[in-house]
Parts: structure tokens; sequence; C-alpha cells
């Protein structure tokens, strides 16, 4: 299963959910909205981060960092961005628009890669969720009790 | 049957779904681009692809009965001054194979800089030019099409409905289609008609001959002529010259060139007769510290647009060089000095191309090879590292008859 297939099925879960999708990428997607860090002088790339799932509904909004297989350094980037507020600067333009009050971080992969090291990490991002193999999705893991469904 | 090789999924439905290979048997299957960046899964491509992938690799290529009939580029990038040329050698990839190339481009781009309004970054003309100059010399498509955008409906680029976006529309069908151009537009409906007659004529004619016949097609040929009356639209005036990258260019006597090169003669060794047969050396000038992206499409297309003629590198009516420095023509000396400007040293490209070949399989002996890199081994065995260098190695070093540095040159003799 590759990452744009993780990303489709995904988004396909969250729009029948009632979500609004602000913005998506996926490898070679060219879609993908950049956010620079609060300390960026430049627009460069350079710091720069491209979320790959950014949902809203109501007063709620989901930021999601998705992979084909388990990726340790996406859990320790969604832990950077829930915790340091490195780029809250470009994520209140993003979502200026919307009424958000409460920002989710989380993790989308293939249910069948949600493993021992998945498990062990969790504790790092606000949910996990998988898609399985026929391209339904499950919530493997939800720290912040999150009505996403 | 039809087989599409893909870079994302989702653009291989977008093609698939609007033109008429909705109604054959299509096979889809994803592109790995180069030994470098796929060396688990490359030489798993077939042999006739892999050779559209040696420049650089397109997003789309559909093949009919293991022959490949049209490539796609899509990019949504704004196309001032250099970056217009970016996947250039894609392109050209696709047409050297004789191929035709659909390169999908926005007119405009909304551009956000901080402390200034959005405003449109549009396309830069020569763009037209340099296909027009490629279909002239293979005589296969190399057709531009936009991007679908806001630039003419909302000219004043704060006022656009999709600035979320950069100006630019895309399907909003999200779950099928993301990412693809807004199919409705009548872009794309221009484009799907023109791969409808490119897959007739294959079909009809038989790829091979169906493929030469494409230009004379009524509809590529409207396209065709929408293209140049485009270049002549949008240059307001300027010439080829005042436009990049040729802008960036040096025209000077080979001769010159040979004088200066002739600092690595030694009793033994004579510059080859290559660079000294043409008359003139066009000279690309990057003043930029050593990398890729844009400069090797940038490369590719002033080649074709200032001094191919024929259809290989050999047919050349100048010298193309690239320089990484600052050129100074010597007159009086009939030379030329490349001076340092931003730290580019021949030690960069060695690097690019010692760390490409820390991959490579050769060195290795059979007992160290698993049975899944055995095929890989056997075809650097073939090919050398031709398809394991990183892309703008292997689009200099095809493209460019001599690279300067500041300390150090590479040339071909013959």
């Amino acid at each position: 299963m590759t990452e744009e297939t993780v990303t489709k099925s995904i988004l396909k879960w969250l729009i029948s959910n009632g979500w609004n999708i602000v913005c998506f990428d996926f490898p070679q997607s060219g879609t993908g909205v950049m956010l620079h860090s609060n300390s960026s002088i430049s627009e460069k790339n350079k710091d720069g981060i491209i979320p790959d799932i950014v949902a809203v509904r109501s007063t709620n909004c989901l930021f999601l960092e998705n992979k084909d297989r388990f990726y340790f350094p996406d859990y320790k980037k969604i832990n950077s961005l829930k915790n340091d507020g490195e780029y809250y600067i470009a994520i209140n333009n993003l979502l200026s628009s919307y009424p958000v009050e409460n920002i989710y971080y989380g993790i989308g992969l293939p249910t069948i890669k949600h493993n021992k090291k998945s498990a062990e990490s969790a504790l790092l991002v606000d949910f996990i969720v998988g898609v399985n193999a026929d391209f339904s999705i499950s919530i493997l893991v939800n720290n912040s009790n999150i009505n996403i469904e | 049957m039809y087989r599409v090789w893909y870079s994302t999924e989702s653009f291989a439905d977008f093609v698939i779904n609007n033109t008429l290979l909705s109604a054959e048997t299509v096979i889809k299957n994803k592109m790995y681009e180069s030994d470098a960046n796929n060396p688990s899964r490359f030489h798993t491509m077939p042999d006739h692809i892999r050779k559209i992938l040696y420049l650089d690799a397109p997003d789309l290529i559909v093949e009919k009965d293991k022959e490949p009939i049209f490539s796609i580029e899509v990019t949504t990038e704004a196309g001032t001054g250099h970056n217009a040329f970016q996947r250039f050698a894609r392109i050209a990839a696709s047409v050297e194979n004789d191929v035709p190339a659909f390169y999908i481009y926005p007119e405009g781009v909304i551009i956000t800089r901080r402390g200034c309004n959005s405003r449109w970054d549009k396309i830069n003309p020569a763009i037209f030019r340099a296909l027009e100059s490629i279909m002239s010399i293979y005589d296969i498509p190399a057709l531009l099409y936009y991007f679908p955008s806001d630039i003419h409906t909302f000219p004043n680029a704060v006022t656009s409905p999709n600035i979320g976006t950069k100006g630019l529309k895309y399907e909003t069908d999200i779950v099928n289609y993301p990412g693809c151009p807004d199919s409705t537009n009548l872009e794309m409906q221009k484009m799907f008609s023109a791969i409808n007659e490119i897959i007739t004529a294959t079909s009809t004619y038989g790829v091979i001959v169906g493929r030469t016949q494409l230009l004379r097609n009524l509809i590529l040929r409207e396209r065709r002529n929408y293209m140049q009356a485009e270049y002549f639209d949008k240059s307001c005036g300027r010439t080829i010259e005042q436009m990049s990258p040729v802008s960036a260019t040096i025209k000077v006597p080979s001769q010159y060139i040979v004088n200066y090169l002739s600092q690595y003669e030694t009793p033994t060794y004579t510059i080859g007769e290559l660079l000294n047969s043409r008359d003139n050396t066009i000279l690309y000038q990057v003043n930029a510290a050593f990398r890729g992206d844009p400069y090797p499409g940038a490369l590719a297309a002033i080649d074709y647009l200032l001094c191919r003629e024929g259809k290989t590198f050999e047919d050349r009516r100048n010298n193309l060089i690239l320089v990484f420095g600052n050129i100074e023509v010597d007159y009086l000396n009939e030379t030329i000095v490349v001076n340092d400007t931003n730290g580019s040293s021949i030690e960069d490209f060695f690097s690019a191309v010692q760390n490409s070949e820390q991959h490579n399989l050769l060195t290795k002996d059979y007992a160290d090879l698993n049975s899944n890199t055995i095929s890989r081994y056997y075809m650097q065995v073939r090919y050398g590292s031709t398809y394991s260098k990183v892309k703008h190695i292997r689009v200099y070093s095809y493209f460019a008859d001599a690279v300067l540095f500041p300390d150090g040159s590479l040339w071909r003799d013959a």
C-alpha cells in the first residue's frame, strides 16, 4: 500500500464523516501547503513542513502525517508540532477562516504496519489511524478521545 | 493492451477516465524513476521505459503493446525565468525516444511574499520556443497545455477565489483525483482531445507509423500554432536572447575554449577534435553554487534553442558548455577566464558522482549479492552507472560538451 493510497483512503473517510479538507499532500501530488517556522525569515523550503492532511470539523482540526510504513521521525515531528509551537503562526494563518479551538495531531499508516514500535511510540501523538486492506479505516490510537467519526 | 506507468495513481486514473483509454484494457503500474532514488525497484522497469527515464522521469507514460505512445509531465510551479525549464529534460527524454510529450504548466501562479500583495507569476514564453525547436528536430509532438487557473477571470490575484491553491483550479473530487487539474477546463478538454488523436492514430496505423504522422494531424497542428502564437503574444517584443535562460549565455569562438582548455594539455595529450570542429561555442553561465534544478532542464532547453540541428548531441552547430562561475572573455588573448563568485568547485561535481557510485554493486562478489539484487547487478553490468547517478549529473554529462568550474574542467574529446 503506497503513501498515496493511505492518504486517499483517509481523505475519503474524513469527508464521509463530515470533515472539511483544508489541504493535503502525498508524494509528487504537488498539492501541499508549506508551513514555515515562526523564526523563518525567507520563504524558501528550508525548515518548512508540508502536512499530509489538515481537516476541520466544527471547532476541531486534525493534522496528519501519513506513510506507507512505521516511520518514527514522523512521530517525533508530530510530537514537536503538538508541543513546541514552532509553526503556530503559519498554522494560525492556514486556519484563519475556520473557528478552530482544538488541534489534534496524528499519524496515518497501513493498519498492518501498526506494529509494536508504532504502539510504543503512540504516546507521542494524539491519534493513529490505520488503513485496512479493504481501504476502510480503523482508529488504532485515540489518546485525546477525539470525536473523529 | 495499454499499460500506464505513473508516479501518482490518481493522475493515471484522471487521464484514463477522461480519454479513449477508458474503453480499453489498461494495466496500471507504478513507475520507479531511477536507480539512484529507487535502487530496489528501478531494475524491474522494462528496458524501453528505462530509456525514457534516462534523463529524467515524466509523471506518466502510456504504452501500447510495449511501445510507448505518449508521456505527460504536470507541474504546478510558477514558470518564471529558469523555472519554466526545470522539467524540460523530461520532455526531451520522451521526444528523443520518439514518444510524444504533453506538458501541463500553469499560465500563471499566485505568489504571496511577506509584506507584499499577492500577484501572478507568469510563464516564461521562451518555453514555447524550446518546445517548438524540439518538435522541429524530432517531428514528434511536444505540446504544452495550461494548468487551469484564475489568471484570466481574476487578473487581480488578491480577488482569486482559489488563492489558497495559488490561483490553480483542481479537480473537486479529491477522493478519486486528488491533486489533478480541473478536467472540465477547456485546456484539459483540448489535451484529452489531442491524446485521443494519438490513441486513434497509433491504433489505426500502428505505434511506430502512427507516431510519425502525428504532427500532420489537424488537432495537434492547431495546438502547435497556438503555442507559437502564445510565444509571440507573451514575448512582448523581447527577443529570445533577452529571455531566460538564453540571457544567461555567451557566444564565443570555439578557439577561445580550446585555448582555455590548453592548460590541460601535456606533451602526450592534446584536446580532442570535437570542440574545435564547430566554429562557435555557447557558454551557459550559472552564477550559483553547484546544484541541480532548475539548471539541468535549462541546459537541455539551451541545447535545442541555440545548438542542436539534429537528433544527437553530435549534430550541433555550436558547442554547448556549462559554466559554474562568472565568465570573462579575454578577447586579446582569445580565451576566457572563469571567476569564482559562489564557491562552486569541480570537487562538488566529483562528490556527487562519488556519492552515487557508493550505491553501485559492480565491485561486489557474487557471494555478497542477495537474490533480489542479482538482477540489479546484471543491469549495472550492462549499463554501468548510467541510471544510478543523480539526475543533474546525468543531464549535465549528457548535454554539456564541457563543464567548467573556476578550479577545474571536464570536456569531451570526441
